[in-house]
């Protein structure tokens, strides 16, 4: 099931900071990170995800840094800041109380379900 | 041809032209270049290279953007190649490069430094105000260039069918207009600097060519005296000049009369522009017959005399029938000319009347200008005011409309000097500039109504001043002050033009009221005393033995309101006003004095001085 762009407006970038919130991650690695480790509900292609990543980065929570690889090719690396961490924490309790009215109505469990 | 002779005739020019397309040529290419180069290091297949440096280029960012851009494109693909996707296949999940472009672009200005975003947010505030700027003035621009003013009203044809209404029998001006005809040229003696015309004495050397002149002009004169004895002066107003007046006076110059041309009469023009040629002309009699007045004097010919003193009290009634300010101006500027010669000759030759001339020229001077007296009315200001009012504005049906550019121009017609605001003045006029301005100008100026309202309020305020005794009036006159008011500001001296520029001088209308007035008492004092002599064999010592006639002014001061002064000098009363001062120097006065130096209106201080009204300078 395709998500609404609305709800991904909302979500792709909480998601995205917080893959990054464990290690730093490069472009490609983001997109598969987000396709496999949500069953492709927050799947995202070039075109939804630099964007969002420019925009991140713009507004400070991440930062890019061009590195090499193992393979000796240069890589952009994506890590989360001071400040993008601090976002990801007010996001994260947003999103939990989100959840918990959503499950309160009926919502979430549905969701899950089909999610699942 | 043309463009290529600017580019080498000026060096500069080209040099700078050449270095601005350098920038945009060299700065396109080192960015396609640049962008080519970080995709080549990724060893991509064509079409996800010419994908990603299709997007690079379509995001228009800055070189060294786009080239980031591209390269973290590329990065991917690389990446997407190397995981075993295939090519085709990673193109087709790429989107819209036109769509990916545009949001990668909104994205990466958002990283831009804060400098370059604040300047662009100004420009882009500077474009918005300029044009919400000049969104408005093209909406005042319709407003102002789609009113035309609506003349509802001929007032030049109000008037002449008032004066067409006359018994032609009762009309004066058609024998005045025979007595120009029938002029003779001036003695050019008697017009240049050293002649004192008409205050010429017999000891002067002018005398002889002036009793010759006034000999041959009685003629003229002679029709003068019948007409100013008519109930009316009957003349119409004209935007043209009277040909057949304007050739004969030429011609007494020794110009040559057939080369005027008539013009043609306009009773639809506007008010302010109608000619009143009979003013000057009544000013030329008026001198006349005051010398005249001093030859029948030398003469002994009493008849004369006050035939002459009662043809200028009839002019000057004439005058002051028509109506506009300035007639009434004229009217008392000839009035005043009469007392002088009849108060001076009754200072310098006591005996010359009969005690029947006495008590007729009392009672002709104490009645002049009838239950009006020496007041003047603005009534006729405020028809002019009305005319101008329906030649600039548009009219709504409902007495509102909007300054039209037919008003503009005929405003702009009406400021010859310096008084000006700086928006009509010579320097910046020109129908390109009140193209330009008109419709900020009529935003900024007041409606037709509250024009009209802001002239009535003045006018009602300067007619109730008017009915102030003048003492009083110079110092609680309320109109003075509120039209300073609107000069004082520059925005209400704006808004108001038309007002401030018709409104009268109101305060000097009265001083001129207030000056006549005061002369012609003293000459009713001078007369009484004069009478009292003869009853009782000497002056007055006050004027409490006199009994003088009931006049609007009552003898009183105009500059503190208490009775007129009287004290003997000499043996011989004079008669005195306190002045400036307000303060009673007992009829001291310079040596050189000026009686009107001291008059109502004068600015002169007046220090120690008292203004001699009677017996009258020489």
């Amino acid at each position: 099931m395709r998500i609404e762009s609305d709800l991904m407006r909302g979500a792709g970038p909480t998601a995205v900071l917080k893959l990054l919130d464990h290690r730093h991650m490069y472009g490609y690695e983001l997109v598969d990170a987000l396709a496999a480790r949500t069953d492709g509900v927050l799947a995202m292609g070039q075109s939804t995800l630099y964007p969002l990543l420019y925009n991140l980065e713009a507004k400070g929570f991440i930062e890019g840094a061009w590195e090499k690889a193992e393979s000796g090719r240069e890589r952009k690396y994506y890590r989360l800041t001071a400040t993008g961490r601090k976002r990801l924490a007010d996001e994260t309790a947003q999103w939990q109380r989100l959840a918990g009215a959503m499950k309160e109505i009926g919502v979430l469990p549905l969701l899950a379900g089909v999610m699942a | 041809m043309k463009f290529q002779l600017s580019m080498t005739t000026f060096p500069t020019f080209r040099a700078a032209a050449l270095f601005t397309l350098h920038l945009c040529t060299i700065g396109r290419i080192t960015s396609s270049r640049g962008v080519a180069s970080a995709i080549a290091e990724f060893d991509l297949p064509f079409p996800l290279a010419d994908l990603c440096r299709r997007t690079a280029q379509a995001t228009h960012l800055w070189p060294s953007e786009k080239i980031e851009v591209a390269r973290e494109l590329a990065s991917h693909f690389r990446d997407g190649l190397d995981a075993g996707n295939p090519a085709d296949q990673l193109a087709q999940g790429f989107g819209t490069v036109r769509i990916v472009a545009r949001l990668i672009r909104r994205a990466k200005k958002r990283a831009r430094p804060f400098a370059w975003r604040a300047a662009i947010r100004t420009v882009q505030a500077c474009a918005l105000f300029l044009g919400a700027i000049l969104a408005l003035y093209g909406v005042l621009a319709v407003r102002f260039w789609s009113g035309s003013p609506t003349i509802t009203r001929s007032f030049i044809r109000e008037h002449n069918a008032l004066a067409d209404a006359i018994p032609k029998s009762d009309r004066a001006w058609p024998i005045y207009r025979q007595a120009v005809l029938a002029r003779v040229a001036t003695p050019f003696d008697l017009i240049s600097a050293e002649s004192t015309w008409p205050n010429i004495e017999p000891d002067d050397p002018h005398w002889p060519v002036a009793v010759e002149f006034i000999q041959r002009s009685q003629p003229s004169l002679s029709l003068v005296h019948q007409a100013s004895r008519l109930p009316a002066l009957g003349n119409r107003w004209t935007t043209s000049s009277d040909i057949e007046i304007d050739r004969h006076i030429v011609g007494l110059r020794g110009g040559r009369a057939e080369d005027l041309v008539a013009t043609e009469d306009n009773p639809d023009a506007p008010l302010i522009g109608i000619l009143l040629p009979h003013l000057g002309l009544f000013r030329n009699f008026a001198r006349e017959l005051s010398f005249d007045m001093r030859v029948a004097e030398h003469e002994g010919d009493r008849a004369r005399v006050l035939r002459d003193a009662e043809t200028l009290r009839g002019m000057a009634a004439h005058c002051r029938q028509e109506p506009t300010l300035v007639s009434g101006l004229v009217a008392f500027a000839i009035l005043h000319l009469e007392i002088e010669q009849v108060g001076r000759l009754l200072a310098r030759n006591p005996e010359f009347f009969s005690a029947d001339d006495l008590g007729a020229l009392s009672r002709a001077h104490a009645d002049w200008g009838g239950p009006e007296g020496l007041r003047l009315s603005f009534a006729s200001e405020s028809d002019n005011f009305e005319d101008l009012l329906q030649r600039c504005y548009s009219d709504n049906g409902r007495g509102d409309g909007r300054l039209t550019p037919e008003g503009l121009e005929f405003l702009q017609s009406l400021t010859g000097g310096s008084a000006a605001p700086a928006w009509l003045q010579s320097s910046v006029r020109g129908n390109g500039y009140l193209s330009l301005v008109g419709p900020a100008i009529m935003q900024t100026i007041a409606s037709r109504r509250e024009q009209r309202e802001k002239y009535s309020d003045l006018i009602a305020l300067a007619e109730k001043d008017l009915q102030l005794p003048a003492w009083t009036r110079r110092k609680n006159g309320v109109a003075a002050r509120a039209i300073e008011e609107i000069y004082s500001n520059r925005a209400t001296r704006m808004k108001f033009f038309p007002v401030g520029t018709m409104f009268p001088a109101i305060l000097r209308i009265g001083d001129k009221g207030d000056a006549i007035g005061a002369s012609r008492d003293a000459l009713l004092i001078a007369i009484a005393c004069e009478a009292h002599r003869r009853q009782t064999g000497e002056y007055p010592t006050s004027l409490s033995a006199l009994r003088l006639p009931v006049t609007a002014t009552g003898a009183l001061d105009p500059w503190d309101g208490a009775p007129l002064r009287m004290l003997l000098r000499d043996g011989r009363p004079l008669v005195y006003s306190v002045g400036p001062d307000e303060t009673d120097n007992q009829g001291a006065a310079s040596a050189a004095r000026d009686n009107s130096a001291l008059a109502p209106g004068s600015k002169a201080p007046g220090g120690g001085q008292d203004w001699i009204l009677w017996p009258p300078a020489k």
